[in-house]
């Protein structure tokens, strides 16, 4: 006869536990089928399919106009569409526009989506402007839609400093993943 | 288990090995566990990223020179409306009731602003007030846009002339108003 002490005792029991506690986690069979669940739910852990952003409509802040070549300034174009100027910029124009962006994946599902911190825009003839705050519309838990789809705008602030007339471009990298 | 027995006392041997029984458990156990999927693997995203743009331009300055006018103009038995009109060139063209002279004066706009943008002209009808009572409408004509060839000074000049309508009822007289012109960026 073998007396088994420390560790050894202590193997087995874990591996009871362990097996034990997979049984336990395993769901039971409904009962009552007035008291169940729908049974055709989605599967979370099924595979995903893919997700693709389509741009319907760029970020643009058309024409700014410098008041003072040697100013600072900024300019913010708002999700909403509203724009506020500060420093030596003139009002913007009525023909911004914000950013809209259309997300298209699996139906009903929640995604994370990031937009980065901030850019650069750089000019055609050189140098380049910085676009910050960048925000959207989105709820804090965005999710697509019953048919996979989910649209949302975007805006951001534009730093200006000095002479710096020309025409500037950039893209926005944005981020969707499934939660 | 067929190995030599092992007691609390004992060293080496019998303790690596249920080490590493228990660590082959743990890993099992992490492996179950990791399987659970918590969040889903990142999917492929397609699509081009949104662009974001801007222009910055110097605010527009707009200057004049000159002045429009038509000369003299002669009111032969007028039956019905007649036209005047000053080409932005200089050239005075009348309806067939009015005598006038061939050419009359533009004034010149120098508009300043950003190198290499289009400038629309905007022109505005205005009064012209009859120093003998009346009123004629003066109609700027000219070009639609001119494209800024530099930066700030010296700027891009254009000229700007105009039209009238003088009938039957018009009195004679010295006219004169504003011409109304604006620019603004493309």
């Amino acid at each position: 006869m073998r007396i088994m002490t420390g560790p050894k005792t202590a193997l087995p029991l874990l591996s009871a536990l362990l097996f034990g506690a997979f049984v336990v986690s395993a769901p039971a069979a409904a009962q009552c089928r007035l008291c169940s669940t729908s049974e055709t739910q989605r599967d979370e852990g099924a595979t995903t399919g893919p997700i693709r952003i389509e741009v319907e409509a760029r970020l643009d802040f058309d024409q700014l106009i410098l008041l003072d070549s040697r100013g600072q300034g900024t300019a913010r174009l708002n999700p909403d569409g509203s724009t506020v100027t500060t420093g030596s910029l003139g009002a913007m124009t009525g023909r911004t526009m914000v950013g809209s962006v259309t997300i298209r994946g699996e139906p009903g599902r929640l995604v994370r989506i990031d937009l980065p911190a901030s850019i650069a825009l750089y000019g055609r003839t050189g140098g380049n402007l910085t676009l910050t705050q960048l925000k959207s519309d989105l709820n804090t838990s965005p999710r697509l839609d019953s048919q996979g789809l989910l649209q949302f705008r975007f805006g951001g602030e534009l730093q200006i400093e000095g002479d710096m007339e020309g025409d500037y471009r950039g893209d926005v990298p944005i981020t969707v993943d499934y939660l | 288990m067929t190995g030599p027995p092992c007691h609390r006392s004992d060293n080496g041997t019998c303790g690596d090995l249920y080490m590493t029984k228990f660590a082959k458990i743990a890993a099992v156990a992490a492996a179950v566990l990791t399987t659970t999927p918590a969040f889903a693997a990142p999917v492929s995203v397609t699509g081009a990223p949104p662009a974001a743009s801007a222009r910055i331009v110097k605010p527009l300055t707009l200057t004049a020179s000159g002045s429009l006018n038509f000369g003299t103009i002669v009111m032969n038995s007028v039956s019905s409306n007649q036209s005047v009109n000053l080409a932005a060139n200089g050239t005075l063209t009348c309806g067939a009731q009015l005598v006038c002279a061939a050419t009359g004066t533009v004034p010149t706009y120098n508009v300043a602003g950003t190198n290499g943008q289009v400038v629309s002209i905007i022109k505005n009808t205005s009064t012209l007030t009859g120093s003998n009572g009346g009123t004629l409408t003066l109609t700027p004509v000219g070009a639609a846009t001119v494209t800024l060839t530099n930066s700030g000074a010296p700027g891009t000049d254009f000229a700007i002339g105009g039209s009238l309508v003088i009938g039957a009822a018009t009195v004679d007289g010295l006219y004169t108003g504003t011409v109304n012109v604006q620019v603004d960026y493309n």
